[in-house]
């Protein structure tokens, strides 16, 4: 008896993995992606944009020194290929650092001058930090490892260099003077350092009445002593002049959340944007955020410029790069889930077996054909008439024929009861004689786009819901989202492990798990998605009533086009002029994009030359709307009223306020 | 596979639901299942009567909803078991300490006079539990776990229970028990009083032990029903005793008899109960014999589970075995 568990219990792969011990990590963390990211470990500010639990964060935790020293340590190859490995990195959690509660007491009495000084006070906490941060990264790889992995990035393996850096540095005029005093080493500069930092902390949590004038008459540049730096350990060779120094940003979007409690939080994020504007080639940021938390045209504290993508940054959308496109064989997210799959099935223990070239579609087989899903919606006793939904004014002979092809094609005479039903084409039931092979049989696109339909109205009839199974529909249904992927594995395992509670289980071998099981599964994962819209993090009630007014919308929809001619019609489209003169609407979209609730893309109009953008749920909704995820013909064509109307009928406020901003 | 039944009924609920477009429902019926798993797992498991090698919660379950012979009364059914109040291990232990503390403590302070601000409150308290008698009303409250939870120590070694007492005793043998110990007065504590028949006799008992100079009696039972407080009420007991129990359950927890009284969801199990009943008890009509009628021992209509056993107030068709009935939380019965 083997006590199985659930190798998808923990969805995080990040601080949480670092923090359990390093091995965790080490065996995690999958490699696949890294390629298609390497702008992250190439100099140039980089702005990383995902949704909610794409990866972001997994990427950026290689930039980490203690997760390069804990490969270094269990021997395990760094997943960075040799050529950018040369590099240290940095980082500043803006929320842990208590950075963000900046502003939450006055520096000053007068309003003018504190509005005037709290980003200067914030610019030189978050520059203090860095450095301290940049130091520390230097000598923790002196001490952490032997040699090897020094000489391997390009840090001295001496620490009178480091001091010497440290030393230099403490000088620099871009201190104003605060290392009035000399500094004796690199721990010595740092301990002095962080004694500024202390209070910086002490004052915002009322510890301290005032800032000392050793600080107050001492601020710093934004950016520029973490630039120094970098110059610094290169001039003292401290570390070669080929070490790139990478720092991580994190937390940046929640400040745009403080705006709600204290009016800085736009200042800040100007500030942020002013370390990125530096475009000093010794210091490369990275910021992960949510798509649209991230400005068009961002403002930079103190200057009337402007970040631009491609000349101060560079951005890259991790959901581009993992959302399916047209070529399936350059996706890279299925191989990318399959090796996070394999990595965490043998982590819980389980064996997989050596046949089997992908361990997915071993544990969960491949999707059901359109005809197999009939199968299984519809046992051979069903009378077909449940089915295909007869007109009154249909002669018997026209239904007769039709049930004649159920009794062997059930998914054929469903689709030949709608063919009749669209324009120009039921004058083929009053005929005498029908033809052997039904007239749409050898319509192979027009069957192929209305299968997902065809099965779905199938379903409804005889009272079934979707069937979700296979591989395919999974990697599918995570959309290339790395956190709805293990979701969706985590429910279904949760859901075998309930059906095997009491079985006696002989091995630990991968299981095949039946398809009835993985539907179980996924429709319990589509709708915890589902309530999270409301529940997680920033969740919204609002947010939440709007997306189950479009599903069950869609949903009635598609039921009712018996005559399936809007079989696309799980998404809608609207013009982009027209959505640009709406700025409320638009941001409501928006942000229900950001939050991963809808996928928005582009589309390809009927009328030529128009520009449209369609909009999709998140393809793990599906299930829980009982709606196919598949993408196909035309979208629901709407105009911003329509929109508006959803949005009036989910949340009146919020629509008003929309209006009122328009 | 051997306890996907309900799984896979549910499943099928579920997707009659969605495809009707009921989606509410149909979340409601999953919700409903995955709160019987997670009890079956923190709470369930730990009822003594079906211990293993008995079948486990969710076997029973299964078994349970097939004794309906429609889908419509096994959904109700289903919907039934999530409604039931399961007293687990650990809540009886937290009543424990809650009796202790709470009303036995407020009793010894109050009958005593005892101020609350005085700093020696606590010696004056100890030096009273010296005098206090403990016993359990019946051998299913166990008396010895409440003292060692609440770690009461005290000379009193006999701690009989007052239905055999009542019984069996000899009240001047008692009354000499009660000098020679020095005790000054007695707690008598139940798990759970439903109607207070059985009790009422043990708590009469010890009220008229010495008429002369009578001694305090607090009873405390840990979950009271409303029909024992009325039991209690008409007692029309003395002065000297006190009833205070650590939970009273109110009158819309229960079935009741009268229909307009009920939600209509009750009145939808009330109907179930009585329909099915000459199934739970293969043929036996309501009685005066066990398990009694629809709902349960007096009609009182009870959903309570204690892990310890089920009170025969509660619905038979939760607990009744019979060759035509599989019950849900079998009924460990005096025969």
């Amino acid at each position: 008896m083997v006590a199985l568990i659930n190798p998808f219990q923990e969805l995080y792969v990040t601080e949480s993995y670092l923090d359990g011990g390093a091995e965790k990590f080490v065996n995690g963390f999958s490699p696949v992606i890294v390629k298609h990211a390497l702008s992250i470990f190439q100099p140039g500010n980089v702005i990383l944009k995902g949704l909610p639990g794409s990866g972001k964060s997994m990427l950026l935790n290689l930039l980490r020194p203690d997760t390069r020293i804990a490969y270094h340590k269990l021997g395990v190859p760094f997943p960075v290929p040799a050529t950018y490995s040369k590099f240290i990195g940095a980082g500043i959690n803006l929320n842990r650092s208590v950075a963000d509660s900046f502003g939450q007491r006055p520096f000053s009495s007068d309003s003018e001058i504190n509005k005037e000084l709290t980003p200067l006070y914030f610019a030189d906490f978050i520059n203090c930090w860095l450095v301290h941060d940049i130091f520390s990264t230097v000598l923790t790889f002196q001490k952490e490892c032997s040699g090897n992995l020094c000489d391997e990035i390009g840090i001295t393996r001496d620490i009178n260099l480091v001091n010497a850096a440290a030393i230099s540095l403490s000088k620099d005029d871009c201190w104003f003077g605060y290392f009035e005093e000399p500094v004796a080493s690199a721990e010595d500069f740092l301990s002095r350092l962080s004694k500024r930092i202390t209070t910086y902390r002490s004052f915002v949590k009322r510890n301290i009445n005032d800032i000392p004038k050793t600080i107050a008459t001492t601020k710093t540049d934004t950016g520029i002593p973490i630039t120094k730096t970098v110059q610094h350990l290169r001039d003292n060779h401290a570390i070669s002049p080929l070490v790139q120094a990478y720092v991580r940003i994190d937390q940046y979007e929640e400040l745009a959340w403080l705006d709600e409690v204290q009016p800085h939080g736009p200042v800040f994020q100007e500030v942020i944007h002013r370390f990125l504007g530096l475009r000093d080639a010794r210091v490369s940021y990275r910021i992960g955020t949510r798509k649209f938390a991230w400005a068009q045209t961002p403002k930079m504290f103190g200057t009337s410029a402007s970040l631009e993508n491609g000349r101060t940054h560079k951005e890259i959308t991790i959901d581009e790069v993992l959302l399916r496109h047209e070529n399936r064989k350059s996706w890279i997210f299925p191989d990318f889930a399959e090796d996070i799959f394999m990595r965490r099935a043998k982590g819980a223990g389980y064996q997989n077996p050596e046949i089997a070239k992908s361990l997915l579609s071993y544990a969960f087989g491949t999707s059901l054909t359109p005809e197999h899903k009939v199968q299984t919606y519809v046992r051979s006793k069903t009378p077909p008439d449940k089915i295909l939904k007869f007109e009154k004014d249909w002669p018997e002979s026209w239904n007769d024929y039709l049930r004649e092809i159920a009794k062997s094609d059930l998914l054929s005479a469903t689709l030949g009861s709608a063919w009749v039903r669209q324009r120009g084409k039921g004058k083929i039931v009053h005929e005498n004689k029908f033809p052997n092979d039904p007239p749409w049989a050898e319509k192979v696109w027009w069957k192929k786009e209305r299968y997902p339909l065809t099965l779905m109205q199938i379903a409804s009839r005889n009272q079934q819901q979707l069937q979700w199974s296979g591989k395919e529909e999974i990697l599918a249904l995570s959309g290339g989202n790395i956190l709805a992927f293990l979701s969706l594995c985590q429910h279904i395992w949760d859901v075998w492990l309930r059906f095997m509670r009491d079985a006696p289980v002989a091995s630990a071998n991968l299981p095949e798990i039946e398809p009835s099981v993985q539907t179980i599964g996924i429709q319990e994962s589509s709708q915890e998605w589902f309530e999270k819209i409301a529940e997680a993090e920033h969740g919204d009630y609002r947010r939440q009533r709007f997306i189950r007014y479009l599903g069950e919308l869609f949903y009635k929809k598609l039921i009712d086009d018996v005559a399936m001619s809007n079989p696309g019609h799980n998404g809608f489209s609207v013009r982009v002029d027209e959505l640009d003169q709406h700025p409320g609407v638009k941001t409501f979209l928006n942000t229900l994009e950001d939050y991963g609730d809808l996928v928005g893309m582009k589309h390809t109009s009927k009328t030529k030359g128009e520009k449209r953008w369609k909009w999709y749920l998140n393809p793990i909704l599906s299930p829980y709307f009982n709606i196919f995820q598949v993408h196909t013909k035309e979208p629901y064509y709407v105009y911003v009223k329509d929109i508006s109307g959803w949005m009036e009928k989910t949340n009146p406020t919020l629509s008003s306020s929309a209006s009122a901003s328009e | 596979m051997n306890n996907s039944s309900v799984e896979m009924k549910v499943q099928k609920w579920a997707d009659e639901h969605a495809a009707k477009g009921e989606i509410g429902r149909r979340d409601s019926v999953k919700k409903v299942l995955h709160q019987l798993n997670f009890l079956q797992e923190k709470l369930y498991y730990q009822y003594e009567p079906s211990l293993p090698p008995n079948p486990s919660y969710l076997k029973r379950l299964a078994d349970w909803l097939d004794n309906m012979a429609s889908e419509e009364d096994q959904k109700l059914a289903f919907e039934l078991a999530s409604k039931l109040f399961f007293v687990g291990r650990d809540e009886i232990r937290a009543m424990y300490r809650t009796a202790y503390w709470g009303p036995i403590m407020r009793w010894l302070i109050t009958s005593q006079n005892f101020p609350i601000n005085n700093p020696n409150l606590s010696v004056q308290l100890e030096s009273c539990i010296q005098t206090t008698w403990f016993c359990p009303i019946t051998d299913s409250m166990k008396i010895n776990e409440f003292l060692h939870v609440n770690d009461i120590r005290n000379e009193i070694n006999h701690r009989p229970d007052w239905q055999s007492l009542a019984k069996f005793g000899d009240p001047e043998k008692v009354r000499s028990y009660i000098e020679r110990r020095g005790i000054k007065r007695i707690v008598l504590l139940e798990d759970f009083i439903a109607t207070g028949t059985q009790a009422s006799k043990a708590i009469k008992f010890a009220a008229d032990l010495c008429s002369t100079a009578p001694i305090p009696v607090l009873v405390v039972p840990l979950v009271l029903c409303p029909q024992a407080m009325d039991t209690f009420n008409e007692m029309k007991l003395p002065q000297h005793v006190t009833i205070e129990p650590v939970l009273q359950l109110e009158k819309h927890h229960f079935i009741l008899g009268a229909g307009a009284e009920n939600t209509p969801a009750f009145n939808h199990f009330k109907k179930l109960a009585e329909q099915t009943y000459l199934q739970v008890t293969n043929g036996i009509p309501p009685c005066n014999d066990k398990p009694y009628g629809p709902l349960g021992f007096r009609n009182t209509g009870g959903l309570i589970i204690l892990s310890t056993n089920t009170p025969d107030n509660t619905l038979p068709l939760i607990h009744w075995h019979s060759s035509t009935w599989s019950p849900l939380f079998p009924r460990h019965s005096r025969v």
